[in-house]
């Protein structure tokens, strides 16, 4: 790497997101040797990336919107996914809240789970605006306008519902 | 406008869900599943070497032809020197020197640097064999060597196989400088932390 400021600016990106990259690779792919190979490439199409940012939105947008080509791209070369068998949940308790129940790291991975069999498209938004994004950064992320961040976020957190066993 | 304010548990417990350096924790599970794929792939080629040699071997006790004895001679001449390079391309790739996470990552280095170093090399070979094989069927065997071209064996092992196996191990070297690069700022990444 011979540009300095460049190299700076990578690695500052990177750290500043690579436990939310870890998660939204995560999201994406089962094993862990797949999610690292995703974050590789991830990380490797930032550092090509860099130079052509000119600043039209946050560098964190600018990196999710790299990381989620990726991913998208990642998935549609790979293997047929892993059989809705292995994905399945545990049987859920309907009459307890989703937030109440979430607690602990067995929960978390329960939530990774039902986001991993959320439909592409409700995916994407979803795991964008558990990153702590708003409606404009994730229309920007994903090329779409803010009304359909709703819209799209809505049907998902119903589906995320189901999949984690709350009544709508 | 945000995104659902009572997503805010679910945000709490999505983001307490990854630790800080995923990619590098998820480094030693990939170093066992390579040294696992590595040593299967060994002895594969260790079984291949013993099944080719063999056949040579029982092929030069029959055969009444000293030549046979040559070809057998000249068999593992190259088996051993296509071993005696592989070894040395593995040096210091079979297992990590501790159950660290900077152990994995050198080793995962050092394996990105032997499959690079491999694809020229074995390519490499691969010619060797096969003007090896050309030539010892025009001076040993006295079979004009462009007769031997059009030979079923020649079409596969040459003509389809060479490209195909030289396109496999340019593929394989840009995958794993692509990675090397990566790894190498994981590195530097780790030291300065």
């Amino acid at each position: 790497m011979e540009d300095p400021a460049r190299e700076r600016r990578f690695l500052a990106l990177l750290n500043a997101n690579l436990p939310a990259l870890g998660r939204l690779a995560g999201s994406y792919v089962r094993s862990s040797a797949e999610r690292e190979d995703l974050l590789q490439d991830i990380a490797l199409a930032l550092w090509q990336a860099l130079p052509r940012f000119r600043g039209e939105s946050s560098e964190r947008t600018f990196l999710f919107r790299i990381a989620h080509n990726h991913c998208i791209d990642h998935i549609t070369r790979r293997r047929p996914m892993a059989s809705l068998h292995e994905l399945e949940l545990d049987p859920p308790d309907g009459s307890i809240p989703i937030e109440t129940r979430l607690t602990g790291e067995q929960d978390s991975a329960r939530l990774m789970n039902a986001v991993r069999q959320l439909p592409l498209i409700q995916r994407q938004v979803v795991v964008l605006a558990l990153e702590d994004m708003d409606y404009a950064e994730i229309a920007q992320v994903l090329g779409i306008t803010e009304n359909n961040v709703g819209v799209r976020l809505n049907r998902a957190r119903a589906t995320l519902r189901k999949l984690m066993g709350e009544s709508p | 406008m945000n995104a659902r304010p009572d997503f805010g548990a679910l945000k709490r417990q999505w983001q307490s869900a990854a630790p800080p350096l995923p990619d590098v924790a998820a480094l030693r599970d990939r170093v066992s599943a390579d040294t696992r794929a590595h040593w299967r792939a060994l002895a594969l080629v260790g079984v291949m070497t013993v099944l080719i040699l063999s056949a040579s071997l029982i092929f030069a006790v029959r055969s009444t032809d000293p030549a046979a004895w040559l070809s057998f001679g000249f068999s593992t001449l190259f088996a051993t020197l296509v071993w005696s390079v592989a070894l040395w391309l593995s040096r210091g790739t079979w297992r990590p020197r501790d159950d660290t996470i900077s152990a994995a990552l050198d080793l995962s280095i050092r394996r990105c640097r032997s499959m690079i170093l491999a694809a020229p090399v074995g390519i490499a070979l691969y010619v060797v064999g096969l003007v090896g094989s050309l030539a010892w069927k025009d001076r040993l065997v006295g079979v004009d060597w462009s007769s031997v071209l059009g030979t079923p064996a020649m079409i596969a092992a040459g003509w389809i196989g060479a490209p195909l196996y030289a396109a496999g191990m340019i593929w394989n070297a840009r995958r794993q400088r692509a990675r090397l690069k990566v790894l190498q700022e994981l590195k530097r990444q780790l030291s300065e932390s």
